[in-house]
């Protein structure tokens, strides 16, 4: 009877030091995890903020013309005098819009979605407005300004 | 359960856990109880633990040379790695001190197979394929070496194939293959980095397997002489002998944590720091290849470069057919004191060429040492 | 753009033939030279002097006085026409100001200006940053000099002076703790702040030069003393940054060689008690 009953303990204590075990290598392993996962998240850049000098400003009247500044791509547009900036990736899948003169309005190549010069009144399949930047000329350069 | 008996049906788990259970019962010799044979152990867990870190940086490591001059992809990647990547530094200390425990681990388990004449009948194709797995890491060493394209890695890389370039015929030849070019260039970098991150680690996964299926199949050398153990037949000799496996087990496991914990000690408290941009016009000086090519490095500097070359080759070879010139039957090391002598004397001089090689342009205290290592007392204050 | 080509040409090395210079006639000169600001840049002997190397090569010493660049006159009264080939910006706020009307005009019948222009204030060999207070304690250099009394002109330049070292001094702590490069740790926002300031530095000394005390003295005391914060901030996020690493080590590493030592124990134990051991 001893010997079973030190039987039965001893193999639930090897239970128990399996699982415990096994407890102990998981923890660890999630703490080696950590930094590992701190290395693989992506590293977004910066916004910008404030006013950018966006590039020279050599848009004729009736064109656009496509900056990057950061992340964010822009559509910078001299329309009928008025310049608007928004940005280019078309809110339905992310194409980059143009501007078209003939029907001044903002297109875009992929699904045929229009705009309007301030990138408002989407039409379909664009669910949303494309986001706007104010947008001044200064001294023959473009300022966008972002918030 | 169900899960358990739906894998075995379609994948047959318990033939693997049958297989297991066999391996892990398998008798070895007595005298294999010993941490020095959980070394093996220890180098699989090393590169694996390589191929993880390895991994991790070669998803931010850019593989260019750009301009080669104030713009180097390569160099600002690692930069970016060691400083800015959150934990990069800790996983590239990690890598770095993975690779120098490696390849000393690699060798200690090469002077312990040597020791207990293991690599004797029947087991002189583990013996080769373990040469390859010794030849694999240090040309993984050397080919890491390259990629941060700092001063250091790429001087160094330029003196240990100068080394070999100059001889006549085919070293020309395959210098130049070696480095896509007349010199060290961003064909270069390509080519290692291809060899360190595709080429190496297939060659050494595929020779791991063939290493360890012959240990597996042909078991753990006994302490007799050839003769009587091909005479009693090993498996006899285990089932009067030998110790199931399972018994040596836990050194297997306390060496596993061990070498895991000791790297990442080292990666923390001496993480490493990176130089300044490599400049090919510009040599630094005294720039030295890494400690496990010293020895190497500096036998050939008191030798005429064919000399030099013939005999590190032929020490290579003497090396690597060991089995075959060994013709002694006797695996105990007191029974093998002439080879075990001249082993020493071979080691002792390793040895003393590798520090040679340290001490060679390097100046200590008052002492100045010469490229062949021999001090000169300095002349006067360095300004 | 040929200032900058000069530059270039100025700055090139010639040790050799500096080395001439200096061991072979002019050694107080080259000590003078080697604790200035010139000697640190890279700015040498030849650099002001010019000197026709091929006497020099020919171990001859120079067979002519030694030349200043073309269009200057080898006198050092005539130092901002010399100066002013590299120190563009300062010569240019030095134009404004009415110490350059008095250099320009002060002939005095033996010939001999009064106002020294650059050498007033900048020793020769020993070019560095002015010290003002070396300036204000000098006679030869002194604004009393010229200036009786220089009440207005001490008072200006002790503030000025004080509150630039106390610029220098920060920006020194700053480059000094960002010197040490240390893994793990990105100093580019601190060393953003540095430059930053530095250029500001630089932008205040240029400006001084125009010395007019109703109007430069009086914006540079009050634009002066905001350039230190930043630069005390960037200092102090640099040492939380060692601190916090070295912290984020000592307990990182403790948590998981505790854990590995944890998980070795119950693994002994376990692989012992499941198979025995041998």
């Amino acid at each position: 009877m001893e010997n079973s009953e030190r039987q039965g303990g001893g193999a639930t204590r090897r239970d128990f030091l399996g699982k415990a075990c096994c407890a102990s290598a998981c923890a660890t392993g999630l703490v080696a995890a950590v930094p590992i996962a701190h290395y693989l998240k992506p590293q977004l850049s910066l916004l910008p903020t404030g006013p950018v000098d966006v590039g020279a400003d050599t848009l004729q009247d009736g064109t656009g013309k496509v900056v990057t500044v950061g992340p964010l791509i822009l559509l910078i547009v001299r329309n009928a005098g008025r310049l608007t900036a928004v940005n280019a990736k078309c809110t339905h899948l992310s194409c980059l819009v143009k501007w078209d003169d003939k029907s001044k309005l903002i297109r875009c190549p992929c699904h045929s979605a229009t705009f309007e010069a301030d990138g408002t009144k989407p039409t379909l399949p664009a669910p949303r407005s494309l986001a706007s930047f104010p947008v001044r000329s200064e001294n023959g350069r473009l300022i966008v300004v972002f918030s | 359960m169900g899960l358990r008996s739906w894998l075995d049906d379609r994948l047959g788990l318990t033939l693997f856990s049958q297989f297991n259970r066999e391996q892990l019962h398998k008798p070895v010799p007595k005298h294999a109880s010993n941490y020095a044979f959980t070394l093996g152990t220890a180098a699989l867990v090393l590169f694996m633990s390589q191929v993880g870190s390895g991994i991790l940086l070669a998803l931010n490591y850019s593989c260019s040379l750009g301009d080669g001059q104030e713009n180097i992809p390569a160099y600002s990647s690692v930069r970016n790695i060691t400083f800015e990547i959150p934990a990069g530094w800790l996983i590239r200390s990690f890598h770095a001190w993975g690779s120098h425990l490696m390849v000393l681990v690699v060798l200690l388990h090469l002077f312990r197979v040597f020791w207990y004449g293991a690599y004797k009948k029947p087991r002189e194709l583990t013996w080769l394929f373990g040469c390859g797995l010794l030849f694999a890491t240090l040309t993984f060493g050397f080919t890491g070496y390259l990629l941060p394209m700092d001063q250091v890695s790429y001087w160094g890389t330029v003196v240990a194939t100068n080394s070999f370039m100059d001889l006549p015929g085919l070293g020309d030849r395959v210098g130049q293959t070696i480095l896509g070019g007349e010199s060290v260039s961003g064909a270069t970098l390509s080519r290692f980095f291809i060899l360190h991150v595709l080429i190496l680690p297939a060659s050494l996964l595929g020779l791991v397997a063939l290493h360890l299926y012959l240990v597996r199949r042909l078991g753990i050398a006994t302490r007799e002489s050839v003769t009587v153990e091909q005479h009693r037949g090993y498996e006899n000799v285990m089932h009067q002998e030998g110790v199931p496996f399972s018994k040596h087990m836990f050194r297997e496991v306390t060496t596993v944590i061990v070498v895991l914990s000791a790297t990442v000690t080292l990666a923390v408290l001496f993480p490493f720091e990176l130089g300044p941009i490599a400049t090919p016009g510009e040599t630094p000086k005294g720039v030295k290849p890494e400690w496990y090519f010293l020895p190497i490095y500096q036998i050939l500097k008191y030798f005429p470069k064919l000399v030099g070359i013939l005999l590190v080759n032929a020490g290579i070879a003497v090396l690597v057919l060991l089995p075959f010139l060994d013709r002694n039957p006797e695996r105990s090391p007191g029974r093998r004191k002439f080879l075990m002598s001249a082993a020493a004397v071979a080691l002792l001089a390793t040895f003393a060429l590798g520090l040679l090689g340290y001490l060679s342009e390097r100046r200590i205290g008052r002492w100045e040492f010469d490229i062949r290592g021999v001090p000169h007392r300095a002349a006067e204050e360095a300004k | 753009m040929s200032a900058w080509l000069l530059l270039a040409f100025l700055t090139q090395e010639r040790t050799a033939d500096n080395a001439r210079c200096i061991a072979n006639c002019h050694e107080s000169q080259a000590d003078d030279w080697k604790s200035s600001i010139h000697f640190f840049k890279g700015t040498d002997c030849i650099g002001c002097h010019g000197a026709d190397t091929i006497d020099t090569k020919k171990n001859k010493p120079h067979l002519r006085t030694p030349e200043f660049l073309t269009g200057v006159k080898a006198k050092w009264t005539d130092s901002p026409n010399l100066c002013k080939k590299c120190h563009q910006g300062v010569y240019d706020e030095f134009a404004r100001s009415q110490h350059f009307a008095s250099w320009e005009d002060d002939e005095s019948e033996d010939g001999k200006r009064r106002v020294r222009g650059c050498l007033a204030c900048h020793d020769y060999h020993k070019t560095a940053t002015a010290r003002g207070k070396e300036i204000l304690a000098s006679k030869e250099m002194g604004c009393a000099k010229c200036h009786r009394p220089a009440t207005k002109q001490i008072a200006a330049m002790t503030k000025y002076t004080e509150q630039t070292e106390a610029l220098e001094r920060a920006i020194a702590s700053l480059t000094g703790a960002l010197h040490e490069e240390i893994p793990g740790i990105s100093w580019t926002p601190e060393r953003g702040a540095r430059e930053t300031a530095a250029q500001k530095l630089r932008e205040f000394r240029t400006r001084q030069h125009f010395a007019d005390f109703d109007k430069t003295f009086k914006e540079l005391e009050k634009e002066i003393p905001p350039a230190v914060p930043p630069v005390e901030k960037a200092l102090s996020a640099a040492a939380a940054k060692k601190r916090s690493l070295s912290g984020q080590k000592k307990l990182g590493l403790s948590i998981f060689l505790v854990l590995m030592a944890v998980t070795l124990l119950l693994a002994r134990s376990w692989c012992v008690r499941t198979f025995g051991q041998h």
